[in-house]
């Protein structure tokens, strides 16, 4: 072997320990590319945390009313996309100050949406002193099972 | 020369092993974001379920014109577990109760804690050690007017590489006085569990 095989040898040693390095980190990422946009329909109690869902998912319908002086809401969902859309969402209550109630107290919902299909989604405020709400949308951040 | 090689290669393994040890780490996460680690019963379930039957037993038109005007009292029994795994149906009723009481609608008389109640009421009256005109009088505790109670079941399937697993949790609440059964709610789950070609 000659000395410039030894040198091209070690460049490509080189390169695979950079590759493996680059490899390695990129396996640690969490791969949170999340580009935040709040409905593009122009609805501000519709938050997208992934910009693409505003083209796939339409909020048809935000109904509201008053159930023994709970805040009732209804979302109807449309997956405009021809394929099936699997994401999760949570509904939000705020006070009339715009300070969130009960914040944990509604988990993520986790929901699959045939193409084409129409979905309603409904929640109840946490207490009385809820009076405004968004619904936030965002993928299913798990693998499915 | 070949010392060199296996250097480069030792070299290689290392930095690889350095790399990929960084990856192991502990964070913490959102409690409410959806699991799906496997398919047994989960934190995700408890929270639909808790949050599902609130919801339903708050809408009910009979509860909304009772819980109008009055706060009226309960206390929840157990749920039983008739599926086959290890459930902490407890915590199931916990939350219930606690979003419940967070609602304003209902008050609650904490059954596990009566030992406890009676205990420090004992020590207030007989002890000596508190000011009888500060001692909380006994026989005013107030008796609860319904019950909460329920069954979480579940039927499993296997079939070579797909499982699934469906669950029905089914709450009832009960007038003590009269015995009727005023409301019931249900919330079914399922998940299916299918193995990728490579077995992983």
């Amino acid at each position: 072997m000659t000395f410039s095989d030894v040198k091209q040898l070690q460049g490509i040693k080189l390169l695979v320990i950079v590759l493996s390095c680059l490899w390695g980190l990129n396996a640690c990422s969490t791969a949170t590319t999340a580009e935040k946009g709040s409905g593009d329909e122009g609805d501000p109690r519709v938050e997208y945390k992934e910009r693409h869902f505003s083209t796939k998912l339409a909020v048809l319908d935000l109904k509201e009313r008053d159930i023994g002086g709970l805040l009732q809401v209804n979302a109807t969902l449309r997956n405009k996309w021809g394929m099936s859309l699997r994401f999760q969402y949570q509904f939000r209550f705020f006070d009339k100050d715009g300070f969130p109630v009960n914040q944990e107290s509604r988990p993520w919902i986790p929901i699959l949406i045939t193409g084409g299909d129409e979905v309603d989604v409904t929640a109840l405020a946490p207490n009385p002193s809820a009076k405004t709400f968004t619904i936030v949308i965002q993928r299913a951040l798990i693998k499915p099972y | 020369m070949k010392i060199s090689t296996m250097n480069m290669m030792l070299m290689t393994l290392l930095s690889s092993i350095l790399v990929l040890s960084a990856c192991t780490s502990t964070k913490y996460g959102d409690a409410q974001a959806t699991e799906t680690v496997n398919t047994d019963f989960g934190s995700t379930d408890l929270q639909g379920i808790a949050t599902k039957m609130v919801d339903d037993l708050l809408i009910f038109p009979p509860v909304v014109q009772m819980t109008a005007e009055r706060r009226p009292v309960m206390f929840v029994d157990t749920i039983k577990n008739k599926t086959t795994e290890h459930i902490d149906t407890e915590s199931i009723t916990d939350s219930i109760q606690s979003k419940l009481l967070q609602s304003g609608k209902f008050r609650f008389v904490d059954m596990t804690a009566v030992k406890q109640v009676q205990d420090q009421l004992n020590y207030q009256q007989n002890s000596g050690m508190v000011n009888n005109q500060q001692a909380v009088a006994v026989g005013k505790q107030v008796g609860a007017e319904f019950m909460l109670y329920g069954n979480l079941s579940s039927i499993v399937k296997k079939d070579g590489s797909t499982k699934d697993v469906y669950y029905k949790f089914t709450l009832k609440m009960t007038n003590l006085e009269t015995g009727i059964l005023e409301w019931s709610g249900e919330k079914e789950i399922r998940k299916t569990k299918s193995r990728g070609w490579i077995g992983l």
